[in-house]
């Protein structure tokens, strides 16, 4: 429990550090935020609690035809996260933005008993938006009730649109004045069975890869920006992983069995198995994202509850085309 | 106006000295106090009384640069507050100090007697030894954080980098720190 006296003591012992410290802090000069870097959403592991609850209250199934849906459809019940052969059901997100879960900034908004957590920002330019499909409201923060996490409630505010060339059950976009556009991917409502679920029928990978390029996880998390391009004699190598990719399983990541003294997967997989991260860019301006994980595990950073298992000779021949 | 002149008008004991800082200084020390005290009236008078404070503490005190000075005494006028409230009201003040808390000792002493002193000069002196250890980047987005109470939108937008990455650094900031204080516990 927090008491305000613990809470007080820690105050009162951090407000009175050298005003060297706060000199440096206010004097900090904000710098432009590079939308062109790579995406870093590994930590939305942290943020995002992956959970079997769902706190949304509006669910539709899981196979839905996205033509069909509208705003005013009604509810149905959540599917069940589930793992099995006819493929994995990635489980509708716990949004925790309570007060204390440091959640409080992931932009995400509810759509259609989807949730759709951010992914990255790119320029607008090579984007073909369909017809408005709603407006988030932006109505929930770190105080809202359960009950609050509704149709278009979110923490963002806005409209968005369908993409060209994308499932809107998957991927929608919000326009910012600045002439980018956000985009967010749903994090549950479809089932996965193989990789070709995820790389090819949602994200075409294979048809509109143009560029590939990659940095390690020790560049990536330290931003030192050593980013890597797949030279063209690999390009055939390349995609033979992704066909590969494409035939693999996929699993749920929160059923990947513990290391010792890891509190969640996300904890060893941040920490101590992630390899590399690869982007690769569609010719639409989208890149996707992948992250390499030691045991051959692929995730796609903007789903993070799905990881897919490649076989380990495939695993250790792209690893040697990277290496 | 710069920090030698409104110095200059306090040391003058000129009614304008006030005036200036709240002109230059007012909505950022606003800002700060409604992080702490989600009651506008609450926050407001925490800002009046540390301009109050200021006056009263200039001269002998010559506070150069001024403003962490002003914000120091802004911050402490806020907790005092807050401590005398009945109930603490949840305000990002006490989001970012939850976050903190696990990985902080607990005091052992009762408030306002001596060991509690010692207590708090003996963390403020492990928290500088612990941000003298990291990057300057990661020092102001663990200070922005726990000292300023910003939110993790405002700190991105003043280091340049994505919520998610600062959400990451202060995860990892906070192990940092835990383990840190673990070893100082463990040396003393």
């Amino acid at each position: 429990m927090h008491t305000l006296s613990h809470t007080y003591f820690i105050a009162k012992a951090l407000g009175d550090i050298d005003v060297s410290f706060l000199e440096e802090a206010i004097a900090f000069p904000p710098k432009k935020v590079q939308t062109s870097l790579p995406k870093r959403l590994a930590a939305a592991c942290l943020c995002l609690l992956i959970g079997v609850a769902s706190l949304c209250t509006i669910s539709f199934p899981a196979e839905e035809n996205p033509a069909s849906i509208d705003s005013e459809a009604s509810p149905t019940p959540t599917p069940e996260p589930s793992q099995s052969v006819s493929g994995v059901t990635p489980p509708a997100p716990q949004l925790s933005l309570a007060a204390g879960e440091n959640a409080d900034m992931m932009p995400f908004f509810i759509y259609q008993g989807r949730t759709y957590l951010y992914y990255d920002c790119v320029p607008s330019r090579h984007l073909a938006l369909g017809e408005k499909a709603g407006t988030a409201t932006g109505l929930i923060d770190e105080w809202t009730p359960q009950d609050g996490y509704v149709n278009l409630a979110g923490s963002v505010t806005g409209d968005f649109y369908p993409v060209a060339g994308y499932d809107p059950s998957f991927l929608l976009a919000m326009p910012q004045t600045d002439g980018t556009m956000e985009l967010f991917v749903a994090q549950n409502g479809y089932t996965l069975q193989t990789g070709a679920d995820l790389f090819e029928t949602r994200l075409s990978v294979l048809e509109t890869c143009t560029a590939v390029t990659w940095e390690t996880w020790d560049s990536w998390y330290e931003e030192k920006g050593d980013i890597h391009t797949l030279s063209t004699e690999n390009t055939a190598a390349f995609s033979s992983f992704l066909g590969v990719l494409e035939q693999s399983p996929c699993c749920l990541t929160e059923s990947i069995p513990l290391i010792d003294g890891a509190e969640s997967v996300y904890d060893f997989f941040f920490d101590d198995w992630g390899l590399y991260r690869l982007y690769i860019a569609r010719d639409d301006g989208i890149t996707v994202e992948l992250c390499l994980f030691e045991g051959g595990y692929v995730m796609f950073s903007g789903l993070q509850s799905v990881c897919v298992q490649v076989p380990p000779d495939d695993f250790s021949a792209l690893l040697a085309l990277l290496s | 106006m710069e920090d030698k002149q409104i110095l200059a008008l306090f040391l003058a004991r000129s009614g304008e000295a006030i005036e200036e800082l709240q002109r230059r200084d007012g909505p950022q020390c606003l800002a700060l106090a409604r992080r702490f005290l989600p009651d506008e009236r609450d926050a407001q008078e925490c800002v009046n009384d540390a301009l109050l404070a200021l006056w009263h503490a200039i001269p002998p005190a010559h506070p150069i640069p001024l403003r962490p000075y002003l914000y120091k005494v802004v911050r402490n006028q806020c907790l005092k507050r807050l401590e005398h409230q009945a109930a603490s009201k949840r305000s990002a003040y006490m989001v970012a100090m939850q976050e903190l808390e696990p990985y902080c000792p607990a005091p052992d002493c009762v408030e306002d007697d001596f060991s509690a002193r010692e207590s708090y000069r003996t963390l403020t002196q492990h928290m500088e030894a612990f941000l003298s250890t990291l990057s300057k980047e990661n020092r102001v987005i663990f200070l922005r954080r726990y000292w300023f109470c910003d939110s993790y939108a405002d700190i991105a937008r003043r280091v340049g980098l994505r919520e998610k990455t600062v959400s990451v650094r202060l995860t990892r900031l906070r192990k940092k720190l835990r383990l840190f204080l673990l070893k100082k516990e463990e040396n003393e």
